[in-house]
């Protein structure tokens, strides 16, 4: 009995060990922020309020986004919440397997029309924008290893990633967190190889199901010295997503009974 | 002249030294009043919170450490819990911090079941409570009522609802009088977690023993993996925030401990210093080297007995100050006891104690020759 719970512990042991030493190889690190994104269903609301050049604040936008993704599919729904300019304003995006992303916006009453998923178009005002959930730049041939980061006091590293084909964006560098395969900043870069946004997580917290950690505080600097600060105030880890959550999209994408 | 009076006027001879000696333990321990006072006040409104409910065990998930723990389905658990014996009632509760229109700070919203024994330690000042478990109004606690700037038969938006505010209600918990409350199923409508709930409330009955309540813990333990059941008590500290906060306080007792006895111990070596011919007249004059060390020993715990009292007024008003700031309002309570201050006291006692033995040693050692041969 105790020789089997040893093999056991022993057996525990060795695939988290696996499992640290896996994400020391960039291959490894890759597949392991691909994995943390799988989920099933989650929610979070954040407040995001720009601050332009000069320091001002404007009024905060609370936003939702529910989302679903796995190695096949990924699917986001993002609701303006207030204030009221922005209230019941849906855009709901799909891509699977790696293929285009078809996205669309609609309105309280559920009409609306197909929309182009740009990689520079900012919603609701503010520098928030959807293209960045897909994080389609994993998916990417291209991804090299440019040496270690730091973001806030932590350490990560920096990777490169570089689309096969001439695209909007020409790359993406994201600084990644080993212990938490979290990307503690993304820099998207255009065709023309400039800084468009810089995405940095300012602050984590603790995940309510798990012992992993989550953004709780985030910034995005814009071209002009611009930010955007998004401060996450709620949310659901395990969002129960109901047919009528993505129903939308389904009958959008001909896929509604 | 006695010792005490002797002791005073040494201090008075150096007003400025003695002031900044004083300073400096003031704000020591003023740091430490401030500190655990919020620290355990944070930790009481909530208990109190959940024990005005006359809730004796909460059903959570496991490790949940938030200050709001991670929600979850709630009607399997719930149907379960109400089969154990003598309990007599299971509510559902949602919890969130939310702002209320642009500008103002967070504040607690609660979501509890309707009808459910939850509502019944409530007094209602104004209005009426919720007519039904769908009704889209709220009721605001006293204190988030004045917050806020709102009474009855106005609207308020939350999370892009807009919702009447139907009752003010007075609750014993300063926690609630802070809150933003409606029925559970509003809430969940409003923050988009149908059927979802934070913790599950458990009244048990009148005859129901410490036995009987160790017995659902440990069904609960068994039975319903994932999930368990404690007293409000263990669920606050347990909570992630109320031991940070402690272990903030614990640092700080301890930092302000060492930097007052040092602060004391360079005050009395410099005083001893100074007097070094007079102390070697009080000897040469018959006085015992313990009426000298006693004579040291009181100026230092003087300077920390002054110290403590100043520190612990300031203290008190930092932390009111804190409760009463706009981010704060109505979630801390910052909790004050006499055998609390009666201990800040006695630490700063032993500050004083502490750091003017060694000065007070060297100074009863010195031989009445050599002090007076002291330049």
């Amino acid at each position: 009995m105790v020789t089997q719970l040893l093999a056991i512990a022993l057996a525990m042991w060795s695939l988290q060990s696996l499992a640290a030493d896996s994400r020391d190889s960039l291959p490894g690190l890759l597949e392991a922020i691909k994995q943390a994104r799988h989920s099933d269903g989650f929610e979070v609301r954040f407040a995001i309020t720009a601050v332009d050049a000069q320091k001002l604040r404007t009024v905060p936008v609370k936003i939702a986004v529910i989302g679903q993704a796995n190695a096949d599919r990924q699917r986001f729904l993002v609701r303006g919440i207030s204030p009221d300019a922005v209230r019941n304003q849906h855009f709901v995006a799909e891509n699977s397997a790696a293929g285009p992303i078809d996205a669309f916006e609609y309105g309280p009453d559920s009409e609306g029309h197909r929309i182009s998923l740009d990689p520079f178009a900012r919603l609701f005002n503010t520098d928030f924008v959807m293209w960045d959930l897909f994080a389609v730049w994993w998916d990417w041939p291209h991804q090299i290893a440019d040496g270690n980061g730091e973001v806030n006091g932590r350490s990560c590293l920096r990777v490169k990633s570089r689309p096969a084909v001439p695209m909007p964006v020409k790359e993406v560098v994201s600084c990644i967190d080993r212990e938490t395969a979290l990307a503690l900043s993304t820099q998207v870069y255009d065709a023309q190889h400039r800084l468009r946004r810089t995405i940095r997580v300012e602050k984590l917290m603790r995940k309510g199901s798990s012992e992993g950690l989550m953004a709780k505080k985030l910034s995005i600097l814009g071209e002009h010295g611009a930010t955007s600060e998004i401060d996450v105030y709620g949310g659901d880890e395990q969002y129960r997503i109901s047919p009528e959550t993505f129903g939308v999209l389904d009958r959008f994408l001909g896929k509604a009974n | 002249m006695n010792l005490l009076t002797l002791a005073l006027g040494n201090l008075r001879r150096r007003p400025a030294r003695s002031a900044l000696t004083v300073s400096a333990i003031a704000l020591g321990i003023a740091a430490v009043v401030a500190l655990t006072t919020i620290a355990w006040g944070f930790e009481v409104s909530w208990q109190k919170a959940n024990d005005a409910r006359g809730t004796d065990l909460i059903v959570t998930r496991t490790g949940s450490e938030n200050a709001m723990p991670s929600p979850f389905v709630g009607a399997a658990v719930l149907n379960q819990l109400a089969h154990y014996p003598h309990v007599q009632d299971v509510a559902g509760l949602l919890s969130e911090m939310l702002t209320i229109g642009d500008h103002s700070p967070p504040i607690f919203v609660f979501g509890w079941a309707y009808g459910s024994y939850l509502w019944d330690h409530l007094k209602l000042l104004q209005g009426r409570w919720p007519a039904d478990r769908n009704e889209p109004v709220v009721v605001l606690g006293v204190l988030a009522a004045e917050m806020l700037h709102k009474g009855i038969g106005e609207r308020i938006e939350l999370e892009g609802q807009t919702l009447e505010i139907v009752g003010i209600f007075q609750s014993s918990a300063l926690v609630e009088n802070g809150a933003v409350l409606m029925t559970l199923d509003r809430a969940q409508s409003i923050t988009d977690k149908p059927n979802k709930v934070n913790v599950l409330n458990v009244k048990m009955d009148k005859q129901a023993s410490e036995a009987d309540v160790s017995y659902v813990k440990e069904q609960v333990r068994k039975t319903l993996t994932g999930y368990v059941a404690i007293t409000s008590g263990e669920l606050v500290s347990r909570n992630a925030v109320v031991r940070i906060a402690k272990a903030m306080s614990q640092v700080t007792i301890l930092i302000a401990s060492l930097v007052g006895a040092l602060v004391v111990f360079n005050t009395m070596l410099m005083s001893i210093n100074e007097r070094t011919r007079e102390i070697g007249v009080l000897q040469a004059l018959g006085w015992p080297r313990s009426r000298v060390m006693t004579m040291i020993i009181c100026e230092s715990t003087l300077l920390a007995l002054v110290g403590g009292l100043i520190g612990i007024a300031v203290g008190v008003l930092i932390a009111t100050g804190l409760e009463h700031t706009e981010l704060m309002r109505g979630k801390i309570d910052a909790i004050y006891s006499a055998p609390f201050f009666a201990a800040v006291l006695g630490l700063s006692v032993l500050l004083g104690i502490g750091g003017g033995l060694f000065p007070a040693r060297m100074a009863a050692r010195l031989s009445p020759a050599q002090a007076l041969r002291h330049e």
